[in-house]
Order: structure tokens, then sequence, then C-alpha cells
């Protein structure tokens, strides 16, 4: 990732894609300035080693449509659920913690709050 | 660093974080007039009546004896750092408004930012003989700058208060989002205890109104499902509420803004009347204590508050005969909540509790309203960002960490140990805090751990695989 000055000339992490630069802050969250696309997210998921299924996007599309719904992203255990893909699978698809990397590439907001 | 320094661009010597997203324009734009003109505000009766009379005599009389610092846990952890003492950043408000420290962007960011690099635990203000309270003045520091300029971190304010009076919590989650969240934890419940319970939502005329951080709900589901469990045997009336705000307790207005602690006040106030509840019962959350029960003395409402650490502390006496503390066998100790011990004095009801429940209770030294906080306080355990988060494990938390570590010594690395804390924002902490430790020490709050000694429960809430 390069590094771009923000506000207060911290420096954030960018990515470019399609040579625009989209920031991203220090945890890997898309900045909501930007708009998602799917091209960046294949971009993103790119950067994080994962190469994008059909599987993967059913978890994206689903974390999208829940964090629209209710303002959160979901617990980990309710996708599992919700679509019938075990742990385990979640594990191999997005790495340990999964709903981090997922929520990253799904372009979700930063988790803030006291959680 | 030298208090003279603060002022110089060229010194080096401040600290490596920075907490405010803010950039220089903002701070080139408040000139020293301004700058005087909005710090004199803090000192008049019309602008600043709350906190006056105590900013007054903080300000006025402390003598610099620094005997604070020797109390202060992140100045100790520092090395003695200068700019950590209590009383630095008071003397450098203090400097600039006698004109004996330059005011200019840099001076002011610093000044802004060593409001961040405190607790506001108040460790410095008990240890004062004159009870001068250095804890005040970095809170009303915060506040000069976000209430006359915006300036403020992110994850309190944009993030923060202002999302909470948006979406109705600082973590985003909106009124179907809670009421989703309630549901599958609700649905979780039979696999503990064996058969289903309702969680209440927007129930009329209950006794009791609960009210949590929504982030506890998030991030540690097993403490309303405890709650939720615990309540129905010990036959209590109470309720949840779906209404915008109700379902979060929290009010970061508190650590750094007056404006937005009473917008969000206002709005807690009224969400009792609307279930016709009499008391608002509040959960594991140390600043949810402090803004409802003390705080909220200041404002016209009709309710009374109670912590549920007192009801919980009546309710497990009255039922001891549904615990078994064999089901606890692991070394736990307490972690006494800043807002909840030392600001309240609520700490013998968890340890109470502890004893009846568990086999194996221990103390860290010092405790109760002598404790030390977390290193979280204030809003910094929020703050997520890579160096501070260093900053907080390193500096801020490092004597709870070693207190942590000394309760533990002598017992095997193997045998799981939890540290109690009463307290979302101080769980946010220790979770950073024990993220790498090798002495299988964990932390949970409160409720999980009695529902654990429940005779009868189907499946455990402590213990087991991470």
């Amino acid at each position: 990732m390069d590094y771009e000055k923000n506000l207060g000339g911290v420096f954030m992490p960018s990515i470019k894609v399609s040579g625009k630069s989209y920031t991203v802050d220090d945890e890997g969250y898309l900045d909501p300035r930007h708009r998602w696309s799917h091209e960046w997210a294949e971009e993103r998921a790119k950067q994080l080693d994962i190469t994008l299924t059909e599987e993967h996007w059913r978890v994206i599309v689903y974390l999208r449509k829940y964090t629209d719904d209710y303002g959160i992203a979901p617990l980990v255990n309710m996708v599992c659920a919700e679509l019938e893909i075990p742990l385990v699978r979640m594990v191999e698809m997005f790495g340990e913690g999964p709903l981090k990397n997922a929520s990253r590439i799904a372009g979700l907001e930063r988790p803030t709050g006291c959680i | 660093m030298r208090i003279e320094d603060i002022a110089d661009p060229n010194s080096k010597a401040f600290d490596d974080i920075q907490v405010l997203n803010v950039d220089s324009a903002t701070f080139k734009r408040i000139t020293p007039a301004i700058f005087k003109k909005a710090a004199n505000k803090l000192f008049e009766v019309e602008n600043n009546w709350p906190f006056l009379q105590l900013l007054n005599h903080t300000y006025n009389y402390c003598r610099r004896c620094n005997n604070c610092s020797d109390r202060c846990p992140i100045f100790i952890e520092s090395g003695g750092k200068e700019q950590y003492r209590p009383s630095y950043r008071a003397e450098v408000l203090r400097r600039m408004l006698e004109g004996k420290l330059e005011i200019n962007p840099t001076s002011l960011r610093r000044l802004a930012e060593l409001a961040y690099r405190c607790n506001i635990c108040r460790r410095c203000a008990q240890a004062c003989m004159i009870g001068a309270d250095n804890g005040l003045i970095t809170r009303e520091i915060r506040k000069l700058f976000s209430q006359e300029w915006g300036i403020a971190p992110d994850a309190l304010h944009k993030d923060g208060t202002m999302k909470q009076l948006k979406r109705g919590s600082s973590t985003g989650m909106n009124p179907d989002g809670f009421k989703h969240m309630v549901a599958y934890i609700e649905s979780q419940i039979p696999e503990y205890f064996g058969r289903p319970l309702k969680i209440p939502v927007d129930v009329e005329g209950a006794e009791y109104l609960f009210v949590n951080n929504a982030g506890e709900y998030i991030s540690w589901p097993h403490n309303l499902l405890a709650y939720t469990v615990l309540f129905a045997l010990f036959e209590i009336s109470w309720t949840l509420s779906s209404e915008l705000m109700a379902y979060d307790a929290v009010n970061y207005g508190v650590w750094y803004d007056d404006f937005q602690f009473l917008r969000i006040a206002m709005k807690h106030a009224g969400n009792a009347a609307s279930l016709k509840t009499k008391k608002v019962l509040i959960g594991e959350c140390g600043h949810a204590h402090k803004c409802n029960i003390a705080l909220m003395d200041r404002l016209p409402i009709g309710y009374k508050r109670e912590s549920v650490l007192l009801l919980l502390e009546e309710k497990v006496r009255k039922y001891r005969h549904l615990f078994n503390s064999a089901a606890n066998p692991y070394p736990i100790t307490l972690h006494d909540p800043c807002n909840i011990s030392r600001m309240l004095g609520i700490y013998e009801p968890q340890r109470n509790i502890l004893k009846q429940v568990v086999r194996d209770f221990r103390e860290m030294v010092p405790n109760r309203a002598d404790n030390y906080c977390c290193g979280g306080g204030s809003g910094l355990a929020i703050m997520r960002d890579a160096p501070i988060k260093k900053w907080r494990k390193e500096v801020a938390g490092a004597k709870k960490m070693k207190q942590i570590l000394e309760v533990f010594s002598g017992v095997p690395n193997e045998k799981i140990k939890y540290v109690c804390a009463p307290c979302s924002n101080c769980k946010a902490q220790l979770r950073d805090l024990l993220e790498d430790n090798a002495q299988n020490i964990r932390y949970t709050g409160l409720a999980e751990v009695v529902c654990n000694a429940l005779v009868g429960l189907q499946k455990p809430l402590l213990g087991g695989e991470l």
C-alpha cells in the first residue's frame, strides 16, 4: 500500500484502482468518502492474498445488505448460520477472524463505539 | 519535554502519537486573541457554571507540588515523562493565558493533544491535599477545543456522539439492528439454559428499564444472555427499549464536550418515560454509571437510577441456593472500573457477589477506590489506531497489566485465569492488554461469572477454547 498525507499531516494508506487513489484507514477499512465498487473489492482482496469466488461474494453481498439494514456488521456466527457456511470454511476463505477481512473487502465502515 | 519548548515546532521531544485528525489550518485560525477570549469563558459563570468552582480552585490554588505525579500511572509508566505529569497541561494553559508561553499553532496542537494523554481517572485528585483536580482541567481543555473550534478525536465526536445522535448508537446500530441482535441472543439461550426465555423489549410498565452500552450486545453478547437468565430466575420485572438511543447508554460527551453531553443526556432522560418505567437499571458500563447516576442529578428527571451491581448483590445473596461456586474453579481477580469504584464508591457489591460464586478470588493491590485505571479511560480505549493502541498497552495500561500479572504469579501458565471487569470500556482495553499474554489470562464481565455458577447450566459461559 502507498501512503498519502491526510488531514492533520497524518499519513494514511492508499490503494490505486484503475488509476484512482482510495484511502483506507490504518485498520484497512475503506474511507467512507469513497464509493465502493466490485472492482475495488477485487483489488483489495488481492492485497489480502484472497481470490474472490462466488462463495466469497455471497458473504460480501450479505455483509453489505446487513449493514445497510442494521447499521452494524453481523456477528460471524450469524453469517455462518444464515449462509450455511461452516466457521472453518469462513476462516479458509478470509483468514483468521474472518469477518475482519470480509468487512474490509466489502467496503464496510470501520467499527466504532465501545466494542 | 520542558514546558518552554511546547511552543517550539523544532523541538521534537513531545511524543509520537497523534489523537486529533485535524489539519494545521484549523490551528492557524486560532490567534492568541481568539484563544484567550475563548479560554476565559471557562472561568465565567454564564459560560461554565457546572464546573466553575472546582476549576477555579484547581487553576488558582494548585501549588505545583507534584504530589499527584506519584499517583499517576501514565506519568510513572512513561518513565517520568514531564509532559505526562497531571499538573503539566494545566500549567501550559496558565502560562499561555498569562503571556509566559507563546500561543501558536504548535503550542495549541500540543495542548489539545496533551488533554488526550490522560485517563481522567482522578487518582491525582485523590492525592491532592487541597483537593485540586487536574483530571478536571484535562476535561476542560478538551471541552474548550471541542466547543469552540470543533477539535476532538473522531472516535469521540464524528464516530461517537454525532453517530449516536443520528443513528441511535455510537456503534452505528439502528433500532432494527438492535432488535435483530437481541433476537439472535435470545435464540442462543436454550443452548445454555436448557429452555427458551424471552428477552423483553419495549414492554410497558416493567419495574426496570435495563440500559447498557450497545457495544456490549455486539462484542459480549453473553453478558445480556446471562442477565436474561438471572433476571428470570430472580423474578425481576424488566425490559430493554428499542427507542432511539435507549439501547445505547453511553454518553461520550462526558469526556470532551458539555453540549454533546447534554444533547444525549436529554434524549436518555426521555427514554424511561416512554415505557412508563420508574427505574432505570444501569448495566456493566462505567461511564453509563457516572452519567446516569451522578451527572443526571443536575437534570430534572422523574425516575430513579440504580446500578445493576447493587441489585445483583441483593439477589445473589437471596437466591444463593441456585449457585455452586465449584463451577468457577478459575483464579479470578476483580478490576475496579474508575467510574464505578472511585467516582461512585460502588466496590463492595462486586466483591460480595464474586466471593459467593467463585472458588479462588484474588485481590489486586491497590484496589477499590484506590485502583489503577485500566488505561483505556476517558475514551482512549475506543481509539484503535495502531500507535495509540501501542501507547495504551505500553504506557497507560502498563500499571494495570503489572497488577494482573502479579496477582496471578505462581499459578501455572496452563491454568485458565480471569480478570472480571464490570465495564465495557475496561473490557475493550483489557482485550488489548491481554491479547498476547502467555499466562492464559482472559477477561470477562460479571454476569457471565455469576451465570456460570448456576446449578443445572447446560453449557458453560467460561473456560473452553478461546
